[in-house]
C-alpha cells in the first residue's frame, strides 16, 4: 500500500474519532498533539494547545501552580511528550483533522483543474517565523491575563483569535455559531473579528496552497522542539539521491532540505509534516526512508514511485 | 335609622380589613424587600487548595446589615459524573449544621464533582427568614471524602424550586429563571433584587410559574466572561419573614453573537484574499509561450 | 574527378559501410542472442532504420528529430509529433563527415551528421537541439558546413544550474517555447487532456523499463539485448514498445522459472556501465564486455537506462502544472555531466551496488567527449570510497582497438573479486 493511501485511510479514521468520538464515549483527553478542536461538540480528544493556554498550562495562576493544578499540567505535558515521542510529525501528516480538511481543499482544487501556489524558500523562511510568534502569544497571553495586563476576554488567545480550525471544525459537528461576531464588548469584537478575518483569508489560501495553515502552526513548532526525543524521523541517504527535485515538487510544505541536503542524513526540518509524499514519489531506491527508532518503516523505491506492486521478480 | 348606616360601613370596613390581612398574611404580599430586611446567601472568594479539592464559601447575611441569630443551614449534595450528568451510583447526602455567634460563613469542600443545594435560616428582627442557593463544585482530589449519602430527612422549610433556561453552564443575563414555591406554604410573589436595589429585568409568567429575565448589564459585558453579579429573588412568607434565592448572573455567553455580521467579515476576507491570489497567479504565469488551447 | 562525383562516391561508400555495419551487428546479435524471447520485434525495427517515412507510417505521427534527452517526450506526443533519436552509431557515417570536422570531436554527432548526409530527407524534418555540450551548441552551425537545415530547427537552451527556482522557471519557459515551436510547425495545441494522455502513455513505458531493469539486475537480460530494446523506443509508438517490452518481461520470467530466480551465470562479475552513450550499430563496448564475461547489470547511459526519467511526479493536472513537472524531471533529474553541479551522478551506481551487488564500473568514454572525461575523475574517487573497482575505456568507432580493450577488460575481471567491498 502506498504511504499516500495509508495516510488517507488513517486521516479519515482519525477525523471520525477526533471529531465525533466523544459521542460514542471516546475520551482521549486534552493532550492530543494535533488540531482535535475542543470547540467541536462531541469531540473525542482535545488539542493540547487549548489546555496549554488554559487550565493545564499557562492559564494557571502562579499561586495555584505549586499544587494539584501544576501537577495536572505537568501530567498532561508528559502525555503530550510521550505521544509526540511515539508518532512525531505523523500527528500532523496522518492524524490531524484540520490537516485533512486542508487536504480536501487541495483535492478539490486539483479536481477543478486549478494550479496551486508554491512558496519560494525565502518567503517560507519569513512566513515560518509566524508560528513562533503565535507560540509566544499563546504562552504570554494567558500569563498577561493572569497578571491583569490583558483583558480576561483574551482568554485562549490563540484559539480565539488566530486558529482557523475554531470556526471551521465545529461545522462538522453541526455548529455554525463560531462564525458569529461577538459584539458583547470591544475586546470580544476585536477577538472574534480577528478570528473571522484570519479564517476567511486562510481558507482562501488553503485552497490555493496545500497545507497553507501548517506553515503557521505553533503545534508544528512544538512538536519540532521535541525532535530530540521523537522516535519517528525522515532520513535521507545523500549518496543515493539523484537530485531530481521530485521530493520538493510533491512536498505539501515546499521543503527544499530533503532535495538539497548532500551531507547529513537527518532531513526532518521544522516545516516537514511527515506526510510521506516524498518517500512515495522518490524513484531513487533507498534514498529516503521514514524510520521509527532507527528501523525503516517505509523506503523510497523505483517501484513505489511508479505505483508498481512489489516488483515481479524483485530483489 | 340614622344610626344603622355608620354601623354597616364599619362592619364592611372591618370585614375588608380582615380579608385583606388574611389574604396578605396568606400570600406574603405585604413583604417589600426594598424596605424590609431579608436574609440571603452571598458567595465569598473560596480557599484555594493545592490538593485538587474544590471549595465554595458562602456567607449568610442580612440585606440591611443587621445581626442575625439562631442561624443554621443544611445542604443537599448530589455527585455528578460530569457537570451535566448525575452520578446515579452515589446517593444524595443531606448535611446540616448551625452557625455560632459571629461569622456566618459556611465553606463546603469537595473532592468530586458535586451539585449542592443549600438552605439557610436565621432570625432577623424577630422574624424567621430563609435563604437558598445552589452551586457546582468541580473537585478532583482523594484528600476530601465524598459526602455520605443519606443524612436523614430534608427539613421542611419554605423554599423554591429553581430552574433556568439556556444552556446549563452558569446563570446569564437574558436567561429566564423560574422560581416556583414548593408545597402550599403561602410563599408570595418574588421580587428580584441586587445588593443596591431592584434588579433590572423582566418578569414573565411561564408554565412552571413566575420567572425573571435579568437585563443585559453593560458593566458586566465589559468585564470578563467569568465576572458575575448577584441577584436575589425574595418573596414573603406568612409570619412576616421571607425566603430568598441567590444566584450569580454572568453576562450572556451568546447574546452578543451576531452570525450575519460574522459571515460578512468572514466572506469579505475570503473574497479579498481570493482576489489577491488570483491577481498574483495571473502575474506569475510563466508559460506565456505555451501553445495552449484557450 | 569532379567534386560532385567524388562526393557521390564518398556517399555511396559510406552508405555501403553503414548498411554493412547495421546488418553485421543485427546478424551478430541474432547469432549470439537469437534465443532471447521477444527479440524479433526489436531486431526488425532496427533493421528498418530511422527512415522518417517509415517512422511516420508506423507511428501515424510526423517525426521530429531530437538529440539528447532534456526535451520532454510527452510534449511531442501530446502535440502530435513523434520524437526520433537519430542513432549516431555508424563508423561509416562518422568517417563521412570527419574531413570537415575536428579530429577529436564527439563521434556520435559526427555520425549523426553523416546520417543527415546519407538521407537527404532527414535534414528536412524539424529538428530540436538541446544546447547541452559544446558539440551540441555548435551542431546547427556545424551542419551548415554540409548545407543548412532546410527544415525548421529549434534550439532549446538548457540551464546548466539546476538548484534554484529561477533556473527552474527559465527552463519551463524554454519548454513552453518548444511547445510553441511544435504548434507553429503544424502540431496540435497543448491542452490538459492531450498532455495527460501522453504522460499516461509514457508512465506505462516507465513501468516497463523499471520491470526490465529488475530482470537485468538479476542477470537475465544481456547487455546488447538491453541496448537493442532501449534503442528501439524511438522507432515505434510508445504503446507498442511498452507492450513488446512487457511481453519480453513475461517471457523472460517464464523462462527463468518463477521470475524470482536470478541467473547466476548472468550475475557473475557484475559491473556497472557508465559514460558516453552507446548507439546502434556501435555496440563494440557491449560485445567486448560480453566477451570478457563481464555482466552489465545496470548502466546510466542516456542511450539506455537513462533514456527518459524514471518518474514524473505530477501534483497539478493543469497544463502549467504538468509542464512544470515534466520540465523538472527532464532537467533536474538528468545525470548528464554537462551540468555545473553533478554530484548526484554516482547515486545510480551506489543504488546498483546496493540492489544488484555490482562490484565495478566500466567507464566508456568516446574520444572527444570532454564532459564525460572530466566527470570520470571525480566519479572514480567517489567510487573508490565505496569499494568499487573502476576501469576507464577511451575509444572511438573504429574496430582497431578491440583486442587491446578486450585485454584490459579481461585483466579487470579478476580484480572484481580480489577484495571484499570495504565500504557501503
Amino acid at each position: 500500500m502506498s504511504l499516500k493511501s495509508l495516510r488517507l485511510l488513517v486521516q479519515h479514521a482519525s477525523f471520525v474519532v477526533l471529531i465525533y468520538g466523544g459521542r460514542f464515549g471516546v475520551r482521549l483527553g486534552p493532550g492530543v498533539p494535533c488540531f482535535a478542536c475542543p470547540y467541536v461538540n462531541g469531540c473525542g480528544g482535545q488539542c493540547y494547545l487549548m489546555g496549554l493556554q488554559g487550565y493545564i498550562g499557562f492559564g494557571i495562576s502562579a499561586a495555584d501552580f505549586w499544587g494539584f493544578e501544576g501537577a495536572r499540567a505537568l501530567f498532561w505535558f508528559l502525555v503530550f511528550v510521550v505521544l509526540v515521542a511515539l508518532l512525531g510529525k505523523l500527528w500532523c501528516g496522518f492524524v490531524c483533522p484540520f490537516g485533512l480538511f486542508q487536504d480536501w481543499l487541495t483535492m478539490l482544487r486539483r479536481r477543478l483543474g486549478f494550479s496551486g501556489l508554491k512558496i519560494a524558500p525565502e518567503t517560507m523562511a519569513k512566513l515560518g517565523i509566524v508560528k513562533y510568534v503565535l507560540l509566544a502569544w499563546l504562552v504570554l497571553g494567558p500569563i498577561m491575563i493572569n497578571l491583569g495586563i490583558l483583558h480576561r476576554d483574551f482568554y485562549l488567545p490563540f484559539c480565539q483569535m488566530f486558529c482557523p480550525a475554531k470556526p471551521i471544525l465545529p461545522v462538522f459537528g453541526g455548529e455554525l455559531r463560531h462564525f458569529a461576531l461577538d459584539v458583547t464588548n470591544l475586546v470580544t469584537t476585536i477577538v472574534t473579528s480577528t478570528s473571522l478575518a484570519v479564517t476567511g483569508g486562510t481558507l482562501a489560501a488553503m485552497f490555493a496552497r496545500p497545507r497553507f495553515f501548517c506553515v503557521f502552526c505553533p503545534l508544528l513548532a512544538m512538536i519540532h522542539f521535541l525532535k530530540p526525543v521523537t522516535l519517528l524521523a525522515l532520513k535521507k541517504e545523500p549518496a543515493l539521491c539523484h537530485g531530481c527535485g521530485t521530493c520538493r515538487r510533491v512536498c505539501f510544505m515546499d521543503v527544499e532540505k530533503v532535495w538539497l541536503e548532500k551531507a547529513e542524513s537527518d532531513v526532518q526540518c521544522v516545516d516537514c509534516v511527515n506526510c510521506g509524499e516524498c518517500v512515495d514519489s522518490c524513484s531513487a531506491s533507498g534514498a529516503l526512508r521514514l524510520t521509527f527508532a532507527g528501523k525503516p518503516l517505509a523506503k523510497s523505491s523505483r517501484a513505489r514511485s511508479l505505483g508498481l506492486k512489489k516488483h515481479r521478480g524483485a530483489a | 335609622m340614622r344610626s344603622s348606616a355608620p354601623r354597616v360601613r364599619f362592619f364592611s370596613a372591618l370585614a375588608t380589613a380582615v380579608l385583606l390581612t388574611v389574604m396578605s398574611g396568606g400570600t406574603g404580599l405585604a413583604f417589600d424587600p426594598e424596605t424590609e430586611g431579608y436574609v440571603r446567601w452571598e458567595f465569598k472568594p473560596p480557599p484555594r487548595h493545592k490538593n485538587g479539592a474544590a471549595s465554595v464559601s458562602l456567607n449568610l447575611v442580612s440585606s440591611d446589615g443587621k445581626p442575625l441569630s439562631e442561624a443554621s443551614w443544611y445542604y443537599k449534595a448530589t455527585p455528578l459524573a460530569s457537570f451535566r450528568m448525575v452520578d446515579d451510583s452515589a446517593g444524595t447526602a443531606i448535611v446540616r449544621g448551625s452557625f455560632g455567634d459571629g461569622d456566618n460563613t459556611l465553606t463546603i469542600d469537595s473532592g468530586v464533582y458535586l451539585f449542592v443545594e443549600l438552605m439557610g435560616t436565621a432570625v432577623l428582627d424577630g422574624k424567621r427568614h430563609y435563604a437558598q442557593t445552589h452551586g457546582l463544585l468541580f473537585g478532583e482530589s482523594l484528600a476530601v471524602e465524598p459526602p455520605e449519602p443519606g443524612g436523614g430527612p430534608e427539613p421542611d422549610w419554605p423554599s423554591f424550586a429553581f430552574s433556568g433556561s439556556g444552556e446549563i453552564y452558569w446563570p446569564q443575563t437574558g436567561h429566564t429563571f423560574v422560581l416556583s414555591p414548593k408545597g402550599d406554604r403561602g410563599i408570595g410573589e418574588f421580587t428580584a433584587m441586587t445588593p443596591t436595589g431592584k434588579a433590572l429585568g423582566e418578569y414573565v409568567d411561564t408554565d412552571g410559574g413566575r420567572g425573571f429575565v435579568p437585563a443585559t448589564d453593560k458593566e458586566l459585558n465589559a468585564m470578563g466572561a467569568t465576572a458575575s453579579k448577584p441577584v436575589f429573588f425574595v418573596a414573603g412568607i406568612p409570619d412576616g419573614g421571607s425566603v430568598s434565592y441567590t444566584i450569580y448572573v454572568h453576562r450572556s455567553r451568546y447574546g452578543g453573537e451576531k452570525l450575519n455580521l460574522g459571515f460578512v467579515v468572514f466572506s469579505s476576507t475570503f473574497v479579498g484574499t481570493s482576489f489577491v491570489l488570483i491577481l498574483f497567479f495571473r502575474r506569475r504565469r510563466v508559460l506565456r509561450h505555451v501553445a495552449q488551447e484557450s | 574527378m569532379s567534386e560532385d562525383t567524388r562526393h557521390s562516391r564518398l556517399l555511396a561508400r559510406a552508405r555501403d559501410k553503414r548498411t554493412g555495419e547495421w546488418e553485421a551487428e543485427l546478424a551478430d546479435i541474432r547469432a549470439a542472442r537469437g534465443d532471447f524471447p521477444g527479440l524479433d520485434y526489436f531486431l526488425s525495427l532496427h533493421a528498418e532504420g530511422p527512415s522518417p517515412e517509415k517512422i511516420e507510417e508506423r507511428t501515424g505521427m510526423p517525426p521530429v528529430a531530437l538529440l539528447c534527452l532534456q526535451a520532454p517526450i510527452e510534449i511531442f506526443l501530446a502535440q502530435g509529433f513523434f520524437p526520433v533519436k537519430i542513432l549516431g552509431g555508424s563508423h561509416g557515417c562518422a568517417n563521412l563527415t570527419s574531413p570537415k570536422l575536428p579530429a577529436l570531436m564527439c563521434p556520435t554527432l559526427k555520425a549523426v551528421l553523416g546520417e543527415t548526409e546519407l538521407d537527404p530527407r532527414l535534414p528536412r524534418i524539424p529538428w530540436v537541439l538541446p544546447l547541452t555540450c559544446d558539440w551540441m551548441v555548435k551542431f546547427k552551425e556545424t551542419r551548415a558546413l554540409f548545407g543548412d537545415f532546410p527544415g525548421p530547427v529549434h534550439l532549446l537552451e538548457v540551464p546548466r544550474l539546476r538548484e534554484s527556482a529561477e533556473t527552474g522557471d527559465r527552463w519551463v519557459r524554454e519548454v513552453s517555447k518548444l511547445s510553441g515551436f511544435l504548434a507553429k510547425i503544424g502540431g496540435k495545441k497543448l491542452n490538459a487532456k492531450n498532455l495527460s494522455k501522453a504522460m499516461g502513455t509514457m508512465e506505462e513505458a516507465r513501468k516497463a523499463q523499471a520491470e526490465l531493469a529488475v530482470l537485468r539486475r538479476k542477470g537475465l537480460v544481456p547487455a546488447r539485448v538491453h541496448a537493442l530494446i532501449q534503442g528501439a523506443f524511438f522507432f515505434d509508438r510508445a504503446e507498442n514498445w511498452t507492450r513488446s517490452v512487457n511481453l519480453v518481461i513475461g517471457a523472460v520470467r517464464k523462462k527463468a522459472g518463477n521470475g524470482d530466480a536470478p541467473n547466476e551465470t548472468g550475475r557473475e562479475n557484475p559491473v556497472f556501465l557508465s559514460g558516453s552513450p552507446v548507439f546502434f550499430p556501435n555496440f563494440k563496448i557491449l560485445k567486448l564486455l560480453e566477451t570478457a564475461k563481464l555482466n552489465v547489470l545496470a548502466d546510466d547511459l542516456c542511450s539506455s537506462e537513462r533514456l527518459f526519467p524514471r518518474h514524473v511526479a505530477v501534483t497539478d493536472r493543469t497544463v502549467e502544472g504538468m509542464t512544470r513537472a515534466l520540465a523538472d524531471a527532464y532537467h533536474r533529474g538528468c545525470l548528464c555531466p554537462v551540468f555545473a553541479e553533478n554530484a548526484h551522478r554516482a547515486s545510480v551506481i551506489k543504488e546498483a551496488q546496493n540492489e544488484a551487488g555490482v562490484r565495478g564500473v566500466v567507464f566508456h568514454l568516446l574520444k572527444g567527449c570532454h564532459p564525460y572525461d572530466l566527470d570520470s575523475f571525480s566519479l572514480e574517487e567517489a567510487l573508490r570510497g565505496w569499494g568499487l573497482k573502476f576501469l576507464k575505456i577511451e575509444t572511438d568507432y573504429s574496430a582497431e582497438d578491440g583486442q587491446n580493450l578486450l585485454t584490459r577488460l579481461e585483466a579487470f575481471r579478476p580484480t572484481l573479486n580480489v577484495e571484499k567491498r570495504t565500504a557501503k
